[in-house]
């Protein structure tokens, strides 16, 4: 969601920018030659269309009805956008400490990979879930998830996280020799 | 003849921009014993190295309050309550010692966990 926040945000600023920047060429452009019907917006048969379009009829419920549909999509990717900060134990309550969830998942990712039997892995963290998936080694032994787990807890445990989150891991072996 | 000079706490007045309360905080977490300077890398380019960043509002009041937020780089393993601890000491000290503010509150963000060395990765030969 942040990632679309951060594409629509400057969208409709440009959007309302060049909208802006019409309002006043439009403006200068009435002041200085009274009689044009708009130089770049042709308003003047725009206002006499509108004058003549009462709000029953059509289109006009269709545009209210997709402009509140838009505003409240808009609204709920504003919401949805929040940070996902992960929460630390503050030493004091006139502290908050945060870290990132990309903090987290270079830790754990840190911690399995410097196991032998790991090729290769992937996490993904956020406060509520870690989760972590490993491409092994053809040879790795069977038990490798558990020692994943375990090594995965052994770490969270060892952070002041105000709420320590799921752990999920996943195992794939890799086909081939070492 | 001579007017007599007003008392000293009214000849003038004293302000501290924020940028300098900036500074201050700043000095005060990176000198705190695990806390870790980070490289900036801009477009993936080395472009040095950087210590805590802070952002400081000052409020109404005398001695100012403070409120401070601050994002650092930690060394790990290492107890993170304990060195955030120092740095709100630290912080809190040297604002009140050296602006005569006071902090308020204070937002940490810690935007790395990292070992004091880099390991070196191996190479096959």
């Amino acid at each position: 969601m942040r990632a679309l926040l951060r594409v629509l945000a400057p969208l409709l600023g440009l959007a309302l920018a060049a909208a802006g920047v019409l309002v006043v060429i439009e403006v200068v452009a009435a002041w200085v030659l009274p009689d044009t019907e708009g130089l770049l917006v042709p308003w003047r048969p725009w206002s006499v269309t509108l004058a003549n379009l009462s709000w029953n009829e059509n289109p006009v419920p269709g545009i209210a009805i997709g402009v509140g549909v838009a505003g409240l999509l808009l609204i709920i990717v504003g919401l949805a956008a929040r940070r996902g900060d992960v929460r630390l134990e503050a030493p004091t309550t006139a502290m908050t400490v945060t870290t990132s969830p990309r903090v987290l998942a270079r830790l754990v990712g840190t911690r399995v990979r410097a196991s032998d039997d790991v090729l290769s892995a992937s996490v993904s963290a956020s406060a509520r879930r870690v989760a972590v998936a490993v491409l092994a080694w053809h040879d790795a032994p069977p038990d490798l998830r558990e020692v994943i787990v375990g090594g995965v807890k052994e770490l969270l445990d060892a952070l002041p996280l105000r709420r320590r989150p799921r752990v999920a891991v996943s195992v794939r072996k890799q086909e081939g020799v070492r | 003849m001579r007017t007599p000079q007003a008392e000293p706490a009214d000849r003038g007045s004293l302000d501290i921009h924020p940028a300098v309360l900036r500074k201050i905080v700043e000095h005060a977490a990176d000198s705190v014993p695990g806390t870790l300077r980070h490289e900036r890398r801009l477009a993936g380019i080395d472009v040095g190295e950087a210590g805590a960043s802070a952002r400081v509002t000052v409020g109404p009041g005398e001695p100012a309050p403070v409120d401070v937020r601050l994002e650092l780089t930690l060394r790990y393993p290492v107890t993170i309550g304990n060195v955030i601890e120092a740095v709100r000491a630290a912080v809190a000290d040297d604002l009140a010692r050296l602006a005569g503010h006071r902090m308020r509150a204070l937002a940490v963000t810690v935007s790395g966990l990292r070992s004091a060395t880099v390991p070196t990765r191996a190479r096959v030969q």
